[in-house]
């Protein structure tokens, strides 16, 4: 398999068992496979690089020490994609403060087509979508990934950042909008079709 | 029908994914030592190992002791069994005599039967008479036999017992031998006639009124050394211990300082062997203790810089390693303390019995001056050298509940020592 430089383990189920066992080098091969995946995740929820490598850390600290967790080894990929994302969650938790949101930028009128906006992020740089979201404020920034990105309900937004379905909802539109109006204000030109 | 905010979200979902979806990006390249640093240690299954040798060996010592004890004491009642057997045979043969002879011998059989049966008392008495007594007897005894062999070897008796004829002497005979050994005994000197003590009283006996003879005694009776091993007297104690130390190293969370690669010595590593001495007194079973000792701190660590160096695995992958500086740590650790621990004996031996102890010790180390708390646990056997000198050896363990700053570095030790104690304890008459 790809993923797995070493011969000794063979499946994930075993590399996942002998992680469960504290194996360091089961532990290093586990930690190689997900390494730079678990790090783009962590780049699009966290603010900035250094708090991305916090998250990264702390992630893999909870997954190596609640592995004994996971019941099914082969669904080992979601997990740890789940763990990350709830340690980023926590994370601002702990430490966002109470952000000023930018009202005028809320009520910004959209009237672009939807067609619009793929081809403009598709023509982005990946580095330069990222810095984008990570300009977003700490709860508009997780949910547009939560919801955008990860797939993630607007009622499984509320249950994972304790609030109501409709408020998850109402924090999407607005970060939305504030993405879509960040993408126009990095000078992407776009034609209207009416 | 979808909305168009619906659509938009759609869409921008769409190109996002495609985007994001395999995205990935290198981490901190000193990520994982720093998550290592702060994983759950995995069980060490070394020192489980170690612990389970160690307690299955003084067990094991405990119960072989104890079964070769038994195993002695079998074959001393086996030997009186023998005895008491080979009479049974002497009484058996008896009966297969003649008619005529037979009656005459029955009163020689009950009477060797009866002697038998003294005989045997006698013996169950040894041990609970004095020395003197003891030795009295066993001579009186051992003159009887060694006459009864005598007889035995004349070449009348032989010559009897291959014709077949009884080997029994008649009662006349048996009369005229027990009045020629009466006659004997009455021409012996009389400073020389020993006492039957069984038939003195020994309540109305008087030892320093009596002018017994000086008795040597017989290579047969044991004599015990009399340890004067009463718990209330004070006994002088020092002890020397050979330990194994191993260390716990608390890396703490420094600004601006990574450290990484820590290498130790392996776990049969001489560097890690170090010694202690104790000196004290005991009284009651407590021990009062001045310790001095010594183990090293040897290993090596990095401190984390700013260049890192890629090195190609495999011709595919890239490995990103962090350079840092070498540090390495030799220094000993010179400690001095005192200490108090407990002492309990048990065994049915009243000489070598086994003991335990536990304690309690406050150290200071000699260099950095820093307080060290130990717990310690010993348990081994006392062998008795003399009257006076008992030794105390077996195995000794101690672990420091508290974490030691270290000196010159920002780390903290936490030790603990496995080994072997050999102790002297002297016991003033």
């Amino acid at each position: 398999m790809k993923f797995f430089g070493s011969k000794k383990y063979d499946s994930l189920t075993q590399l996942v068992t002998a992680c469960q066992r504290y194996d360091p080098s089961a532990q290093t091969v586990f930690y190689d496979r997900y390494k730079s995946k678990l790090t783009g995740v962590c780049r699009r929820y966290a603010k900035t690089v250094m708090e991305a490598d916090d998250i990264f850390q702390e992630a893999f600290i909870r997954i190596f020490n609640n592995i004994q967790d996971l019941k099914d080894p082969e669904a080992a990929d979601s997990w740890v994609k789940v763990t990350v994302i709830r340690t980023a969650i926590n994370y601002y938790h702990r430490t966002t403060k109470a952000q000023e949101m930018l009202g005028s930028l809320d009520q910004m009128e959209i009237q672009l087509e939807s067609d619009d906006y793929e081809k403009m992020i598709d023509q982005l740089n990946v580095n330069d979508l990222l810095t984008i979201i990570n300009e977003l404020p700490d709860k508009y920034r997780t949910v547009i990934n939560l919801h955008l990105i990860d797939g993630y309900s607007h009622v499984e937004i509320g249950e994972m950042l304790s609030m109501s379905d409709a408020t998850a909802r109402s924090q999407f539109m607005r970060g939305r909008n504030m993405l879509l109006k960040k993408l126009e204000s990095k000078g992407i030109v776009h034609h209207e079709n009416f | 029908m979808k909305t168009s905010e619906e659509k938009l979200n759609e869409a921008l979902r769409e190109a996002l994914k495609r985007k994001f979806d395999d995205f990935g990006d290198q981490p901190n390249p000193s990520s994982y030592n720093l998550i290592r640093a702060r994983l759950k240690q995995p069980r060490n299954f070394k020192y489980l190992f170690f612990t389970i040798l160690f307690v299955g060996l003084f067990v094991g010592s405990i119960v072989i002791d104890q079964h070769w004890v038994r195993q002695k004491n079998a074959v001393n009642s086996k030997s009186v069994s023998q005895t008491e057997t080979n009479d049974k045979v002497l009484d058996s043969n008896t009966t297969t005599l003649d008619g005529s002879a037979a009656e005459k011998e029955n009163a020689i059989s009950s009477t060797a039967k009866t002697a038998s049966a003294n005989f045997k008392t006698k013996r169950a008495d040894l041990a609970a008479k004095s020395p003197v007594e003891n030795s009295v007897q066993h001579i009186s005894e051992r003159k009887v036999m060694k006459q009864s062999a005598t007889l035995a070897e004349t070449p009348a008796f032989q010559e009897k017992q291959e014709s077949g004829v009884s080997t029994l002497p008649d009662q006349n005979a048996v009369l005229e031998n027990t009045q020629l050994l009466a006659n004997e005994i009455e021409d012996e000197p009389e400073a020389t006639r020993l006492p039957d003590v069984n038939r003195l009283n020994p309540e109305a006996m008087k030892f320093e009124k009596m002018h017994i003879p000086e008795v040597a005694l017989s290579g047969d009776i044991k004599t015990s050394n009399a340890i004067h091993a009463n718990s209330t007297k004070v006994g002088w104690l020092l002890n020397v211990a050979s330990l194994k130390t191993y260390q716990i190293i608390t890396v703490p969370k420094t600004n601006g300082r990574d450290f990484q690669n820590f290498k130790f010595p392996s776990a049969f590593s001489l560097e890690t062997l170090g010694y202690k001495v104790s000196g004290g007194f005991e009284k009651n079973g407590f021990q009062f203790m001045l310790h001095y000792s010594l183990f090293r701190q040897s290993y090596s660590y990095e401190i984390a810089g700013n260049e890192y160096v890629v090195h190609a695995v495999d011709g595919k992958d890239f490995q990103v390693v962090r350079r840092g500086m070498v540090v390495n740590e030799n220094r000993k650790m010179e400690l001095l303390g005192v200490g108090i621990n407990k002492q309990v004996l048990w065994g049915k031996s009243p000489l070598r019995k086994y003991y335990a102890t536990a304690g309690l010790e406050y150290s200071r180390t000699l260099s950095g001056s820093h307080d060290v708390g130990w717990i310690s646990v010993g348990a081994g056997k006392q062998i008795p050298l003399n009257n006076q000198v008992l030794i105390h050896v077996g195995p000794y363990a101690e672990f420091s509940p508290v974490k030691v700053p270290g000196s010159g570095d920002p780390f903290y030790y936490q030790p603990y020592r496995v080994g072997i104690s050999l102790g002297l304890k002297l016991i003033k008459p």
